[in-house]
């Protein structure tokens, strides 16, 4: 008599062998192995699990030990030791929670197993909380693959970049609408040139000057730096402090003459020294010395002066603008953070499908979900085994190779 | 195997529940992440291998730890090894075989990454004002 194989048998897990036991002696055929096909099931998958990971953190580790320059310093890969190290504590605890949470299946406590499939629950919405904090700080840093600069020009053109999408984005906000930028520009100029009766230092009208100083600025600096006359250094101190003490200066008549013959009555530049700047704040309607950004020095009137402000005093675009930093490999080093996290992130969202998936049984809950228990149990361990394995290599390592 | 061990799987044969202790498990897991953040602190440079190699060490006894108990192979049949052992092989000689194309370095190499290394030392960002 062939003997038919059943999924569930009875008790929990090892019921199979109860079964088996039952069975010894009338069957002359015997095949397949002692344990359940959904649990043979989950283990080949989880067999192809390994082999799945093994690729990005085998790809990981040859690219981290065979690139010399490979980014280790944490502070600017914004790797957290600290939320990593939390995180490998609640998937363990996670871990035992729902071993806890099988074993009271076996004994048929099912009140105790809900219990800590709850817990095991709000642990794995911990570890995705604390991971999407982390990814936050990534995405703040521009620590995304695509957008690191691996040399000093990549740099300072991701500034430049930055720097256009930040003053297009200032004159989008000023003149709304759908017009290109350059007659957009126009129409603003225009405003600041021939501005309403009384309005010619207006705030508005000190805003509409401010963005043209940035634009002014944007402009010097992408010429400056596709001319290759800047070096990083340079343009760090320029986000740092020149682009704050950058004035704009309206006269009414011409103070310089331009390199191609203009005649100029706007001028940008610096304050001379740091006495004439605490006077320009408090009063920009006065005499002063220019340091203009052509390389002259020039002497304004304080009858010229129609109006004169800090771009960066009316329009703040600093904190839209990534300090540049350079970081050999860390386009692939951000690929492989992402693909390995995210995956496991999408792993931890399966496994929190099935434990939800047991929980929605509420107390109807019983030992017909052992199996499945059992299995949920294993993939939520093999979860845990990841990260046991990302955790030193991406947060731990790093540290260490960095002294190199 | 032990005489222990062999009289503990036999128990066990007879146990449709192996009596582990799970929460002794989860302390000696919580043990070696200790580890592996204090080894971390360790600035040693002529020791930085050793201490690679000791932290990549207690991950896999953590590892060890998770399969042989929280996963029950202790208490499975010879199966766990036909399937296990063609992944882990292959896993192997995953990393084996990408070592000789991308780790290994017989000559200076000749990457744009390594070409051109950052002339200026990266000026720390001035505020953080997030976190990581």
């Amino acid at each position: 008599m062939l003997h038919s194989w059943p999924i569930h048998a009875g008790g929990c897990a090892e019921g199979f062998e109860a079964d088996m036991s039952h069975s010894y002696g009338k069957t002359a055929v015997k095949m397949g192995l002692p344990i359940s096909r959904a649990k043979l099931g989950m283990w080949l998958f989880l067999g192809t699990e390994i082999m799945f990971f093994t690729a990005f953190i085998g790809t990981y580790i040859v690219c981290f030990f065979g690139s010399p320059g490979w980014p280790t310093d944490t502070h600017q890969t914004h790797i957290n030791i600290a939320a990593g190290g939390i995180n490998t504590f609640v998937l363990i605890l996670s871990s035992y929670f729902v071993v806890v949470a099988h074993e009271a299946m076996g004994l048929r406590d099912f009140a105790k197993a809900r219990k800590f499939l709850v817990y095991t629950m709000v642990l794995a919405f911990v570890f995705l909380g604390i991971k999407s904090y982390e990814y936050s700080g990534k995405f703040t840093h521009n620590i995304l693959p695509g957008k690191i600069a691996e040399d000093d020009f990549q740099a300072m053109d991701n500034v430049v970049r930055q720097m256009q999408v930040a003053v297009e984005g200032e004159l989008n906000s000023l003149i709304p609408g759908t017009d290109p930028v350059h007659v957009k520009q126009a129409a603003l100029g225009l405003k600041v040139t021939e501005p309403k009766a009384g309005e010619a230092d207006s705030p508005e009208v000190r805003t509409l000057r401010a963005w043209q100083g940035w634009n002014e600025e944007f402009n010097r600096l992408r010429t400056e730096v596709s001319g290759n006359k800047l070096s990083l250094k340079d343009v760090q101190d320029r986000l740092e402090t020149g682009f704050a003490q950058t004035i704009i200066v309206d006269t009414r008549t011409s103070v310089l003459k331009a390199a191609d013959g203009r005649e100029l009555t706007h001028i940008a530049g610096r304050l001379d020294n740091d006495k004439d700047l605490e006077a320009f704040k408090a009063s920009p309607k006065q005499a002063f010395t220019v340091l203009a950004h052509t390389g002259e020095r020039v002497q304004i009137a304080a009858d010229n002066v129609v109006a004169a402000s800090m771009p960066a005093g009316v329009i703040d675009i600093s904190h839209k603008i990534f300090h540049p930093f350079v970081m050999p490999y860390g386009n692939l080093f951000a690929s492989c953070y992402f693909l390995m996290t995210a995956f496991h992130a999408i792993h931890v969202l399966v496994g929190m499908t099935m434990f939800a998936v047991l929980l929605k049984q509420g107390s109807a809950l019983n030992e017909k979900w052992c199996d499945f228990m059992e299995n949920a149990g294993l993939y939520w361990h093999f979860v845990d085994l990841v990260w046991i394995f990302l955790f030193p290599l991406l947060y731990i390592l790093p540290g260490l190779m960095k002294a190199s | 195997m032990s005489h222990e061990a062999a009289t503990h799987d036999t128990a066990q044969a007879h146990d449709a529940h192996p009596h582990v202790n799970y929460f002794a498990i989860f302390i000696a897991l919580c043990v070696c992440t200790g580890i592996s953040i204090v080894l971390d602190l360790f600035e040693v440079q002529s020791m930085r291998w050793v201490i690679v190699f000791l932290v990549l060490s207690v991950a896999v006894a953590k590892a060890l730890f998770v399969l042989t108990y929280f996963m029950h192979l202790k208490f499975e049949g010879n199966w766990k090894f036909i399937i296990l052992l063609p992944t882990t092989i292959l896993a192997i000689g995953l990393m084996v075989a990408l070592t000789p194309d991308i780790g290994l370095h017989y000559y200076t190499p000749d990457v744009p990454q390594f070409n051109n290394l950052p002339t200026t030392p990266v000026v720390p960002a001035p505020e953080e004002k997030h976190g990581h």
